[in-house]
């Protein structure tokens, strides 16, 4: 990280605006500030400290009165403001500023802070949102904590060893090597492994009672099959019953009604037919019987006229019948004609006429005695019979072989209706026997079905909660896989992080102190006294100079507390920028902000001013150097060094002009940068306080 | 699988920081080991899984 340039405005002691660009070249990393006390040097310091911090240094006079009291002579609304253009190790380029409207000591309110980024596209800065300054500033540019040591002032580190701040001390070193975040990881994956230890071991409880469960499980689903199987065997033994049922019911039911339906009508039929043929042969009979009696009444009639007729006695008397024989009806008819006087044909008959005569004679012919009548009675009874007999000689036989078919007809239907009502009984009773189908079907309604009913019942409700235990049990079972394995992974990983870190902070700190005392020892072995040694207080950083000979403490020693401060400073500055080969990759680099020195080289001697430079360049990192003139006359220390390692980027001379006090001579050679010499006060301006002049060397 | 090097540095990197980042913030113990934690199970979660670490 470089500083690259530092805006003032009515800053302290830097009246209206003025900047101090720094040189940024890694070749020349050194840019020094020349003036003499009360020109500013220190000014810039603050102005640093002040615009990342909001705050001045320790031992900063009069550090609530920021505002140059000149310019708000001039302008009681005049503030102060500071801008620090900063480019990151990533080559982002960071202008931040700070404003101050009124000063503290005025009762003024608090600074106005803002960033801004540099668009390289555009050159143009933009501001960026930095809601939390302090913790922008710690993370992006410098750690509140180091402050003291990349902003040094010889007097603070002094005074922290004078005040015996060892708390102070290790903190920064810690900040500054990051070896206290690398000890906190290390804690943080400690606590880390712990939790998931402990979420492992939550797990393994939850894998033991999920097995638990899944045993369970396995055992409700065997009980559930044997269950489901014991189910389906008696839903198959309930069936076949059904079934066997169901033939019985059809059995006695549908089949046979059927076929009895057609030998009832078959019987029925043959009954009617029967009945019919029964009236037939009782009619034929009575025909028979009718005509045989007539038959034997003619017979007899005619057996007696032929005796009549052929008596031998002509006084023997007819037989007593004949004599009731009927009147004669012939006569009584024709004398109902002639009484009438009308033919039955319809025409008149008039006595006198053919007609009447004829009639009149007709019955003058039957009109005859007892006997004529008699025996025209016979004769007519005789040839009435006759015809009769003639009748029945032809008609009996036919009489009777109708009787005997009639006979036969019905033995026929006999015969049939008996056959049928052997079929009807063989129906009922032959081919099964429906007192044995209805047994059975009592059978399997009584007893066999309500016990696999009950059975049944009794397996579906075992069914049923086993059912809702599996249920239950599989809500509780995680759906997917444990992730137990991959926390093992991860807490096995996380340990050999731990492992990792715990290996590199074991002697980090013993090495930082090492290297540190080494560092130091070197440089006072180079630039102290021979064989002085540096010792760090008990468990702290605290450092003494003491005599090789009698290891006795000697603070005064080759310019005793200061040297001291720039050597460990410079040591500290040393440390955090420089990587080992051998540290972890994942360690990150050193803060690496620019080396402010505010050294207190003027109360060196020549030789110390001259060494504390050349420490203070060797930081190896970008130096600001804030000399006095008297320091930097050619014939110091401090620029025969500078000369000779030829570093310097970019030289800068404050002059400073007191007020009243202006256009006065200044007693002094001034200070010679190439061709040029620079002597403060030597203007006749009307410019009041600091002001910074380039001085490049040529 | 294996965490490689390049993931196990990547992570450490980035712990070391976080940590340092949470202390500048002051953020309270619970804060940091919240952020920590989820940090350190999700990156070594893709590691053991051969995905790309993230370094923030």
């Amino acid at each position: 990280m470089k500083i690259s340039k530092l805006e003032l405005r009515n800053w302290r002691g830097f009246y209206k605006q003025q900047e101090i660009t720094f040189s940024v070249d890694n070749r020349k990393p050194v840019t020094t500030i020349i003036g003499d006390n009360q020109t500013g040097k220190s000014d810039i310091l603050r102005a640093i400290h002040w615009v990342l911090f909001d705050e001045t240094p320790e031992h900063t006079h009069t550090p609530q009165d920021l505002i140059n009291n000149f310019a708000e002579k001039e302008d009681k609304n005049a503030s102060a403001k500071v801008s620090l253009e900063i480019i990151t190790d990533d080559l982002i380029t960071y202008k931040i500023t700070r404003i101050l409207r009124t000063d503290l000591d005025k009762g003024g309110g608090p600074s106005e802070f803002s960033v801004s980024e540099l668009d390289h596209a555009s050159n143009t800065f933009k501001k960026k949102n930095t809601p939390n300054e302090k913790q922008w500033i710690n993370e992006n540019i410098l750690m509140h904590h180091l402050r003291h040591i990349f902003l040094f002032q010889g007097e603070v580190l002094s005074k922290a060893f004078d005040a015996g701040d060892s708390k102070q001390l290790k903190k920064s070193i810690e900040n500054l090597t990051g070896s206290n975040y690398v000890n906190e990881a290390s804690k943080m994956i400690d606590d880390f492994i712990d939790q998931k230890e402990i979420e492992q071991a939550r797990k393994q409880t939850t894998i033991n009672r999920d097995e638990n469960l899944r045993k369970k499980i396995d055992e409700w689903q065997d009980e559930k099959k044997k269950i489901l199987q014991k189910i389906s065997e008696l839903e198959k033994d309930k069936k076949n019953l059904e079934n066997e049922r169901v033939e019985i019911m059809l059995k006695l039911r549908g089949s046979k009604n059927a076929e009895l339906a057609a030998i009832t009508a078959t019987v029925d039929s043959l009954n009617e037919q029967i009945r019919v043929s029964e009236n037939e042969l009782t009619e034929i009979q009575e025909n028979k019987f009718k005509m045989i009696g007539e038959y034997g009444f003619g017979l007899f009639t005619l057996e007696s006229l032929k005796q009549f007729a052929s008596r031998d006695d002509e006084s023997k008397n007819q037989p007593e019948f004949l004599e009731t024989i009927g009147t004669p009806i012939r006569e009584k008819a024709l004398q109902k004609l002639l009484d009438k006087e009308l033919c039955i044909c319809g025409r008149d008959l008039i006595d006198g006429e053919e007609p009447f005569k004829k009639i009149k004679e007709e019955i003058a012919k039957t009109d005859s005695g007892s006997m004529a009548t008699a025996l025209r009675n016979i004769d007519s009874l005789a040839n009435s019979e006759n015809i009769k007999a003639e009748f029945f000689k032809k008609r009996f036989p036919e009489i009777k072989k109708q009787y005997s078919d009639t006979e036969k007809r019905i033995e026929e239907f006999k015969f049939k209706l008996a056959d049928s009502k052997d079929k009807m009984n063989a129906l009922s009773y032959s081919n099964f026997d429906e007192r044995e189908l209805n047994d059975r079907l009592t059978k399997i309604n009584e007893q066999e079905f309500p016990p696999i009913e009950q059975r049944l019942d009794e397996e579906r409700f075992e069914l049923h909660n086993i059912n809702q235990e599996l249920a239950s049990a599989k809500a509780k079972t995680p759906k997917g896989p444990s992730d137990i394995d991959e926390i093992d992974k991860i807490i096995e990983s996380a340990k050999i992080f731990r492992k990792e870190l715990d290996e590199f902070s074991e002697d980090y700190e013993e090495k930082i102190a090492s290297d540190l005392k080494e560092e130091l020892q070197n440089l006072v072995g180079k630039y102290g006294t021979k064989g002085e040694l540096i010792e760090f207080d008990q468990d702290s950083y605290i450092p003494h100079l003491c005599s090789a000979a009698t290891g006795e403490r000697n603070p005064q020693s080759e310019g005793g507390a200061n040297m001291k401060s720039i050597f460990f400073g410079s040591s500290l500055v040393k440390l955090a920028v420089s990587r080992k080969d051998d540290d972890p990759e994942w360690l990150e680099p050193g803060t690496t902000f620019p080396f402010v020195c505010d050294a207190p080289f003027s109360v060196l001697d020549g030789t110390n001013e001259g060494n504390a430079a050349e420490v203070v360049i060797g930081s190896g990192t970008q130096v600001i150097l804030l000399v006095n003139t008297k320091a930097f006359m050619s014939d110091t220390g401090i620029y025969k060094k500078l000369q000779k390692l030829k570093k310097e980027g970019k030289r800068w001379f404050l002059s400073h002009h007191i007020p009243g006090k202006q256009g006065s001579e200044v007693d002094s050679d001034g200070v010679v940068i190439g061709k040029d010499v620079y002597k403060p006060f030597v203007e006749d301006s009307d410019f009041e306080g600091s002001k910074a002049w380039e001085a490049k060397e040529i | 699988m294996d965490i490689s090097n390049k993931s196990k540095n990547k992570i450490l990197k980035a712990t070391i920081k976080k940590c340092k980042n949470l202390s500048l913030r002051n953020d309270t113990i619970a804060v940091k080991k919240e952020k920590v934690f989820k940090y350190l199970n999700d990156s070594i979660s893709k590691a053991l899984k051969g995905e790309e670490v993230e370094d923030k």
